[in-house]
């Protein structure tokens, strides 16, 4: 104990270790600040910065491998008593451990702080906050072997970023795999995965978490247990050996339980309702029409009474999960209300907006409601994504840039600061650059002479049959 | 040609040799499974991989300082003889990456573009390892870099004009000529690196050293 305390003091004033929790907080802040805040939602922003900080820590532990060898003192580790020499190892291991457990705490309690400071509201998942920092410790624990069995600064310095990089070139191989056929079971046995699509109320779909953060603790084990292993050999010390081999048992059995179960949770989960729910274990699962069919059966999400924070706004009326907020219901009942505003009179649109999971609905309005489907994003932006013309619009893909455009007209009237924006293209827009001048071309009209233009072609953007060009400044 | 092969003789030329076979493999394998956006990514990592090869090129792991001390001084030349077979053994792997990816495609992609970039990058990320590798060694050298590459990632998702980037999204970019800015920094960083070289002989890492090797030993 008091080695791997020793370790760890030494590992906590690591350069390479601090400089990677800089680093890697500041590269997660960015997307931090691009999704509405809540900390359930932004735990997983955090989780997914785990990749990175592996390449940290494999450095940091190759370091650390290869210090009795940087120092001259490997010939004095190699003559000290069998025992003494067979502790420092598994030492260094343990500290190794803690410290990515640490070092990863930081990153993830930074990027939770940030989110509550910017008024995000919920309870984050912890188990991802220990699958994070399993993976973490899984990468300090191959870059100290590497370091530590090849004695090579040259294979530790390339492991770093090879070890992340090849996991997500492993994940696009197996989501093509899945894409094409052929089943591929072991998307979910990669130490870092795509996370599975979530929602506030259904979770995670499919919820892989606890047998993914034993499969991880399984490998973790193995590495940890293989290198103690390797070095009880070399100094002779068989009580370590023992305990090593008791190590690696566990792991195996560890490892084998966890494969497998993880083998057998499907790749997707589609919810059409709250009955109504089919797994994809493989590509050919994914039957697009099929789908889309059983979703017009089963109908839109039945109000269940869970999207209960709400707000009014000029009449209109938004009812969110309570984990997005009272802001976030405030702010999108005012988006609402501003589509209502300049589309008033040209249709029958609904005035109220309900919160429904991000589940596969055929139709995202009931006869009096918009269902505004969970999604992280501004609601700045999201209430264009889903603007309430969708309710009275044919569901088509015709005349898409016409009907973009009028979205992009609608938005630069509710936020003229970002005309200029969308115009110099600093802001994406929501239909390609053409759209986008064809909407700030609307913008720059007189409302009225807009609504007038817009009574005179409803019919065919309702159709979908109206062309962009045949809207001012809309060239395609 | 005796001369080379002394100066070429410190380099972990398997641990080198070893990767870039590696990279070639794995091109092969992944190729049919990468879209545009992934070949491009992947070009990019082989580049920045091998680019940070460039650190085993020059620093006191390499040319240890107690055979130093008795012996000749390398010159800046030697370093400088490596770096450049270094980078010119690497852009041959990527052109041939390059290669390997456009044959095994499913859909054609835009091979040279991407070739292109990644050799600008191979440049710049090789001049950077070069520079940090002088005072704090391959390992620590190369990490800094590594730092160093991250931190560019972060300030062009921060700004769209910033110039030096690595893993480059085209859409995302304001920047007239990136391909410039990563050759013209990495070309600076090789030139400092050897102007300090040329400076100081190869005594790594002691950077209070107040000896300065008589040229005429220099090999």
């Amino acid at each position: 104990v008091t080695l791997t305390l020793l370790e760890l003091r030494r590992l906590a004033q690591s350069p390479i270790l601090w400089g990677g929790v800089v680093l890697v907080t500041a590269g997660t802040l960015p997307d931090v600040m691009a999704f509405w805040p809540m900390l359930e939602g932004n735990d997983l922003i955090a989780h997914d910065s785990s990749l990175w900080f592996m390449a940290v820590a494999a450095l940091a532990a190759g370091w650390l491998g290869l210090r009795d060898r940087r120092t001259g003192t490997e010939p004095l580790v190699s003559v000290t008593p069998a025992d003494a020499a067979a502790r420092i190892v598994p030492a260094r291991i343990a500290a190794l451990v803690a410290a990515s457990l640490a070092a990863f705490a930081v990153v993830f309690g930074a990027v939770l702080a940030v989110t509550a400071a910017r008024g995000g509201v919920g309870a984050p998942d912890p188990r991802l906050y220990l699958d994070g920092a399993l993976l973490v410790a899984l990468g300090g624990g191959v870059g100290y072997g590497l370091g530590y069995l090849t004695g090579s600064r040259t294979v530790c310095l390339f492991a770093a970023p090879t070890l992340p990089a090849f996991n997500q070139f492993l994940l696009s191989v197996a989501f093509s795999h899945a894409a094409t056929g052929p089943t591929v079971d072991w998307g979910w046995l990669l130490p870092s995965v795509w996370e599975p699509q979530r929602s506030v109320v259904l979770g995670f779909l499919p919820d892989i978490w606890t047998g993914h953060i034993a499969w991880l603790g399984a490998l973790v084990t193995l590495v940890c247990g293989g290198i103690s292993l390797v070095a009880a050999r070399r100094a002779g010390a068989r009580r370590t050996m023992s305990v090593s081999l008791a190590v690696l048992a566990f792991g195996v059995l560890l490892g084998t339980i966890s494969s497998a179960w993880l083998m057998s949770r499907p790749r997707g989960v589609a919810v059409f309702g709250p009955d109504t729910v089919r797994e994809f274990h493989e590509g050919d699962d994914f039957d697009y029409r099929a789908l889309s069919r059983l979703a017009r059966q089963v109908g839109p999400w039945p109000n269940d009474g869970r999207a209960r924070t709400c707000a009014i706004e000029s009449g209109f009326e938004v009812c969110v999960y309570p984990e997005f907020g009272s802001t976030f219901a405030h702010q999108t009942a005012l988006e609402y209300a501003h589509q209502a505003r300049f589309l008033r009179g040209l249709d029958d649109f609904p005035s109220r907006a309900r919160m429904v999971p991000a589940y596969w609905g055929a139709d995202a309005c009931t006869s009096e409601e918009l269902l505004y489907f969970e999604h992280r994003n501004d609601p700045i932006i999201h209430a264009y994504d889903v603007p309430l013309m969708g309710c009275v619009w044919a569901a088509t893909h015709e005349g898409e840039g016409a009907r973009q455009a009028v979205t992009t007209w609608l938005f630069a009237e509710a936020h003229p600061e970002k005309r200029l924006e969308l115009a110099s293209g600093r802001m994406a827009p929501f239909g390609g650059p053409a759209v986008a001048r064809a909407g700030l071309a609307l913008a720059a009209m007189p409302v009225e002479d807009v609504r007038t233009l817009l009574a005179r072609v409803w019919d065919e953007l309702e159709r979908g049959s109206l062309r962009l060009s045949a809207l001012p400044g809309g060239r395609e | 040609m005796t001369l080379m092969g002394y100066r070429l003789r410190p380099l972990p030329r398997a641990a080198l040799v070893g990767l870039t076979l590696a990279l070639l493999v794995v091109a092969w394998w992944l190729a049919p499974h990468l879209g545009a956006i992934g070949a491009a990514r992947f070009m990019q990592f082989a580049s920045v991989l091998l680019g940070l090869g460039a650190g085993f090129t020059v620093s006191r792991d390499i040319d240890p300082e107690p055979v130093l001390a008795s012996a000749p001084h390398p010159y800046w030349r030697t370093p400088a003889v490596r770096a450049a077979l270094w980078l010119l053994g690497s852009g041959a792997v990527i052109v041939l990456i390059g290669a390997i990816i456009g044959a095994r495609v499913v859909r054609p992609l835009p091979v040279d573009h991407m070739t292109e970039l990644a050799i600008a990058n191979l440049v710049f990320v090789a001049g950077l390892v070069f520079l940090s590798s002088l005072p704090w060694g391959s390992l620590l050298g190369g990490a800094v870099a590594l730092g160093g590459i991250g931190a560019c990632a972060i300030l062009q998702r921060l700004w769209a004009y910033w110039p030096l980037r690595v893993i480059d999204d085209a859409d995302a970019s304001r920047v007239e000529h990136p391909r410039v800015w990563l050759w013209g920094t990495g070309a600076a960083c090789l030139v400092a690196g050897l102007l300090y070289l040329r400076g100081r002989g190869l005594r790594l890492g002691h950077l209070l050293t107040s000896r300065k090797p008589s040229r005429s030993r220099a090999i």
